[in-house]
């Protein structure tokens, strides 16, 4: 007898939250799904190497930036949601890359977020939280790399986890975000060279 | 053992996927990807009686009469029987509504009480559920076709075996809802949905 998938995701009797699975895998991003943008020349493409998926790409201009994000249809709770995306950097120097819950796609200005958090101002991988008037920095003691990862955001009632290939590495537990929240990649040079961010999973659920 | 045909929809992201036909067999309905938690689709139909909205695959008929899963986790914000029906399962032909077909009827005649409506290629007719409520939370909902009967389930409970005017045709997935009074546009929301082939 064929199974189905919602009884291998959930207990017998339950009434599913919400949940998406992205693969990053054919011709080009779903663009139902996602909406994209470049500032200056990057590229949003699917890449066509080995565990490549989707390429967010920079050009050639500091400050050139690439993002992809559910145009601000927010599904997911601030207080009971998680966020699992593999994901790797091409380089590490002048790489901005983050990955968020984030409320707002667009504006940093009372954002309200959960980000992973891969920035030169800081040797190590972090998570972010931002409520909307401040934010929290907490170090994950895992220093900025370029090899493919597993992440893990998990939003609870009173805190937020970051795990980093399985292992909890960071949890904060100030300036949570209260918003509803939705999936947003983006990275950025601030060079004049490119820097990217390849993404080959991103799943989203409540919980 | 072989793959079959299989599909899942999150309704989840910007809009709805462009493998979704939106219709309108009568009035104007509303369609819209939800910005809100656990929201998923929303199809609202028109104002007036008689209005109803579907998504549906534009009459690509995939899925077996005979041996086939459809399962939907949705909701009606409707009360009373007697307002708006929330439909979803499988359907030979979306503008006719009759004809083969296994659905959710939730809920019709002035009842909260859901009903499994099925169809042949001639004679339509309906069981209610044994304990399910049609009220205005998420439930999951499964109708499981098979060779000798077909199977209505709420959140993992059996409410109806069905075994009269089963469909004989290839079927297609579809969700919406009929407005069936002067009250106003009735809504439904969806956010899960996987049909397979068994």
């Amino acid at each position: 007898m064929t199974k189905s998938i919602y009884d291998q995701l959930n207990a017998s009797g339950t009434v599913s939250k919400q949940r998406f699975v992205e693969t990053f895998s054919g011709d080009a991003l779903d663009t139902d799904r996602w909406s994209s943008e470049v500032v200056t020349t990057g590229t949003v493409a699917m890449s066509d190497s080995l565990n490549g998926g989707i390429n967010l790409a920079t050009g050639t201009t500091s400050g050139g930036r690439a993002k992809i994000h559910f145009n601000n249809i927010r599904q997911y709770s601030p207080t009971g949601s998680a966020m699992i995306a593999v994901a790797q950097r091409n380089i590490d120097a002048n790489n901005y890359s983050e990955m968020f819950l984030a409320n707002d796609y667009s504006s940093s200005v009372n954002a309200q977020w959960a980000d992973i958090y891969h920035r030169p101002d800081s040797t190590n991988i972090r998570l972010q939280t931002r409520d909307g008037s401040g934010y929290n920095n907490t170090d994950t003691g895992v220093a900025r790399h370029i090899n493919s990862m597993a992440y893990k955001l998990e939003l609870k009632s009173a805190s937020c986890e970051l795990s980093l290939d399985g292992v909890v590495k960071a949890i904060s537990t100030s300036s949570l975000p209260t918003a509803k929240l939705q999936p947003v990649f983006r990275t950025e040079t601030d060079t004049t060279s490119s820097r990217s961010l390849n993404l080959t999973y991103c799943e989203v659920y409540n919980t | 053992m072989a793959y079959k045909q299989h599909f899942i929809e999150w309704f989840s992201g910007k809009q709805l996927p462009s493998y979704w036909t939106q219709t309108n067999v009568t009035g104007t309905g509303t369609f819209a990807m939800n910005d809100s938690v656990d929201g998923g689709f929303s199809i609202s139909s028109g104002a007036n009686v008689n209005d109803e909205s579907y998504i549906n695959f534009n009459n690509k008929r995939q899925f077996s009469p005979t041996g086939s899963v459809i399962i939907f986790v949705s909701k009606k914000f409707f009360t009373g029987g007697s307002d708006g029906i929330e439909y979803g399962g499988l359907r030979s032909n979306i503008t006719n509504s009759n004809v083969n077909n296994a659905l959710l009827e939730n809920s019709s005649g002035g009842s909260e009480i859901p009903n499994l409506r099925t169809s042949d290629s001639s004679a339509s007719s309906t069981t209610s559920a044994s304990s399910a409520s049609g009220d205005t939370s998420f439930h999951a909902w499964s109708i499981t076709c098979g060779s000798s009967n077909i199977i209505l389930s709420e959140d993992g409970i059996t409410e109806v075996t069905k075994t009269t005017n089963r469909p004989t045709i290839s079927m297609q997935p579809f969700y919406g809802v009929l407005n069936s009074s002067v009250s106003g546009a009735d809504v439904v929301n969806i956010r899960y949905m996987e049909c397979y082939n068994t």
